[in-house]
């Protein structure tokens, strides 16, 4: 933590707890307020170690892409302009508005529900909540273009998901119900193994990764590809099906795309699942006896769950994505060994993140819960009887990813991070033992999906924040051309959502 | 207004004595106080707002009573409630289902819960989902299952372990013609054959009128009238031609006993 501090100094470090104080009230909006005061923190601890990682690799200049994908960013802040100033409008014309929608989410009062609008708004406000303290550390460290890689790829995730969802509704309309299913069954099978290959050949061979990486640096990252080729000439070799390009780009934006953007991978998930459910309904094994043994039925429920509802899994490979990049692009990316004993405590972080993640879903993300108050235990056994079943797997991880660390980084760090994953496994599952509310009422993971007010303005802030900072970072770094850029891009953005407000069709 | 039925000889199977919910200040449930034997059907009235949820859900243990006791088979909630919780069911106007679950996965879990034995709990669920005409959807998610059908796999959870009081809210919303017929008929075989006492809130008073053996009728969380319909009606000369609706209405109006 020492090291971190030195790399991290307090001056600058101020910055980043005001950030994380946003994002704990932009999370109050969001959740029920009690558990993301924990949850936060951990995920404070996440950005604070990615912030301090991030300095050490970032060093590929390409200007080009990360002035190009900041006006894209632009385009994406006009339309949020034209949504904050008519959700604003709304919301102030409105008699008791400091009440009725200020305090709203408080008592969890929610309005409006995901249109497509609100999902866009969504993604948009997600890649800036990660990539702004990234934008931030660029200001501070002065390395912009070493950036760009980690907005090019969810800027690419982002498109692709878009050509997804135009894909999936085009080819219901297209071949039909039937023909589309099947193709969305392959296409879902096909993804699910890929993210198993990519969560666990890391841990499996490191070897294998540390060469893929290497393909993807020389590939994408290093210096000497763009110098030769630059950034239209790689889109050509692209289009021209080089292999290597393709293959790479491929593979990121498919992680990305599953693991990222975790909303709109989310809504897809949740249309195959649908789709798979519909079509293997007829085909499931059928029970044809029930477990005798009581625990091993109530697992039995918590891991159908798991394994069939999108949502869960969705959200537990958020932290996934928050880590994960940053881990292997710096254990994959620097010969610095002190860097890399540091990266190793990131799996052990990443684990308890996961584990406390799960915890909290499978806990709380019950739909019929009050059967479990109303069943014959004395209260919290059940609940802590989950608690264990799913967080044991999760520590033995924790343990194990805490040794090879001791074996990297010595006994010492090992010792101190696995005492923060303890902590943070142990004080984001038991976060419920602090409400006193029933069960019944603890509905957070669902209540988190339609939009309050409150959320959607605080959303729309971080949007506005992060890319401002962008827009800031560019015009300090880059040009003066982008001083025309910048109006046109706000203009074009504005217009466009306006457009599609206005339409009658448009109401969300 | 309170005619207590005076023919039950019976102890009875839920006993509410002077129940009282507070939200803050507010006053939800105020003094309420009835018993419900064995095998009856019990029908708990008012309009909305009046305490009948809250007071299902005291007695079901999801809400802690401000004061006031309550006894499931003579088993007091606040001294033995895991014997209450082992002998009661209750079944919210939502149903309480796990959308990625098949119905079969969800009665067993359900009878896990409640520890049955895995061969009678089989037999139940089979018999429940063959009654109720979901047998033939055993292996789909409950999420893919209709309003109704899901409203009836709740009915099946809610039964499997034969409980001694079930507690209904609004027990035939978007259930169609043929399936509120088919739960009516089994909640009564269950009230005849196992004595099982039905605790049911509903707004429709003509099934309450032909349903019900007795009723309470909830006003601002007070009991204005208590008994068989036809002895309230004998209380004053007015109500001897009304119906329920019609009583219901000129009690709620009056706002008083």
């Amino acid at each position: 933590m020492i090291r971190l501090l030195r790399m991290f100094p307090p001056g600058k470090t101020l910055w980043l707890v005001g950030w994380q104080l946003l994002l704990i009230w932009r999370n109050l909006a969001h959740h029920r307020w009690a558990r993301s005061w924990i949850f936060l923190s951990v995920f404070a601890l996440s950005q604070y170690m990615a912030f301090s990682m991030v300095k050490y690799w970032m060093r590929f200049p390409n200007v080009f892409i990360w002035s190009a994908l900041a006006g894209l960013m632009l385009v994406v802040a006009g339309a949020c302009f034209s949504r904050t100033i008519q959700t604003l409008l709304r919301y102030l014309s409105q008699p008791n508005m400091l009440k009725q929608y200020f305090l709203a989410p408080l008592s969890h009062k929610v309005l409006g529900r995901s249109s497509v609008l609100n999902i866009a708004l969504y993604s948009t406000l997600y890649m800036g909540f990660f990539y702004m303290p990234l934008a931030i550390a660029l200001i501070f460290y002065g390395q912009p273009a070493g950036f760009a890689f980690f907005i090019w790829l969810p800027s690419f995730a982002l498109l692709f998901t878009l050509l997804g969802l135009a894909v999936v509704v085009g080819s219901f309309k297209l071949f039909g119900a039937s023909q589309a299913r099947r193709f969305f069954q392959f296409l879902g099978s096909g993804a699910s193994v890929l993210l198993l290959s990519l969560a666990v050949i890391p841990v499996l061979k490191p070897t294998f990764v540390q060469l893929a990486w290497q393909v993807i640096e020389q590939s994408i990252v290093s210096e000497g590809w763009w110098k030769q080729t630059g950034w239209l000439q790689s889109m050509m070799r692209l289009a021209l099906g080089d292999r290597v390009s393709l293959g790479v780009l491929v593979s990121i934006v498919t992680l990305f795309f599953i693991m990222t953007d975790c909303y709109w991978g989310e809504q897809l998930f949740v249309m195959q699942q649908q789709l798979l459910g519909k079509m293997k309904s007829h085909n499931r094994a059928l029970l044809k006896r029930f477990n005798e043994n009581n625990i091993q039925v109530l697992f039995l429920k918590e891991w159908r769950m798991l394994r069939r509802d999108p949502r869960i899994s969705s959200e537990i490979l958020l932290d996934a994505a928050q880590v994960l990049p940053l881990i292997l692009v710096g254990v994959y990316n620097t010969k610095n060994l002190e860097m890399i004993s540091l990266l190793c405590l990131g799996w052990v972080v990443l684990g308890s993140l996961m584990a406390s993640r799960l915890c909290w879903l499978s806990m709380s993300v019950e739909s019929g819960a009050p059967w479990y108050t109303m069943a014959p235990y004395v209260r919290w056994t059940l609940r802590d009887s989950k608690w264990g079943v799913i967080v044991t797997p999760f520590v033995l991880v924790t343990v194990i990813l805490a040794l090879i660390t001791a074996a990297v980084a010595g006994l010492k760090v090992a010792c101190s991070f696995l005492g923060i994953a303890t902590t943070t496994i142990v004080l984001s599952s038991r976060i419920q033992l602090w409400m006193t509310l029933p069960l019944a009422s603890v509905q957070g993971f669902y209540q988190r999906l339609p939009r309050s007010p409150l959320a959607e303005i605080i959303s729309i802030f971080f949007i506005y924040g992060s890319t401002f900072l962008y827009v800031l970072t560019l015009i300090w770094r880059v040009n003066w051309a982008w001083w025309g850029v910048i109006p046109l891009g706000i203009l074009v953005g504005a217009a466009y959502f306006f457009r599609i407000s206005l339409a009658p069709s448009s109401k969300s | 207004m309170t005619m207590e039925s005076s023919e039950n000889t019976l102890a009875p199977c839920l006993q509410v004595k002077q129940l009282k919910k507070l939200y803050g200040s507010e006053v939800i449930v105020d003094s309420l106080s009835f018993d419900v034997y064995p095998g009856e059907l019990f029908a708990l009235l008012g309009p909305n707002g009046a305490g009948k949820t809250t007071t299902l859900k005291m007695i079901a243990g999801l809400e802690h009573p401000s004061s006031g006791e309550i006894w499931v088979s003579g088993y007091a909630q606040h001294q033995n409630a895991l014997e209450v919780k082992k002998r009661l069911a209750y079944l919210p106007d939502d149903p309480l289902l796990y959308p990625k679950l098949t119905p079969l996965e969800y009665l067993e879990f359900m009878a896990g819960l409640w520890g049955m034995k895995a061969d009678v709990a089989w037999k139940e669920a089979e018999e429940l989902l063959r009654y109720l005409d979901l047998w033939t959807m055993r292996d789909r998610y409950t999420e893919t299952l209709s309003r109704g059908m899901q409203q009836k796999l709740a009915f099946a959870a809610g039964l499997i372990h034969r409980p001694e009081l079930l507690m209904l809210d609004e027990p035939l919303t978007g259930l169609d013609a043929h399936a509120a017929h088919d739960v009516k008929q089994l909640l009564a075989a269950r009230a005849k054959e196992d004595g099982m006492a039905v605790v049911f809130t509903t707004h429709i008073l003509d099934m309450a009128e032909r349903w019900a053996d007795r009723l309470a009728l909830l006003h601002k969380g007070h009991l204005i009238a208590l008994g068989k319909f036809e002895d309230l009606k004998l209380k004053r000369a007015e109500y001897e031609s009304m119906t329920l609706e019609q009583f219901f209405l000129e009690c709620t109006a009056r706002g008083d006993s």
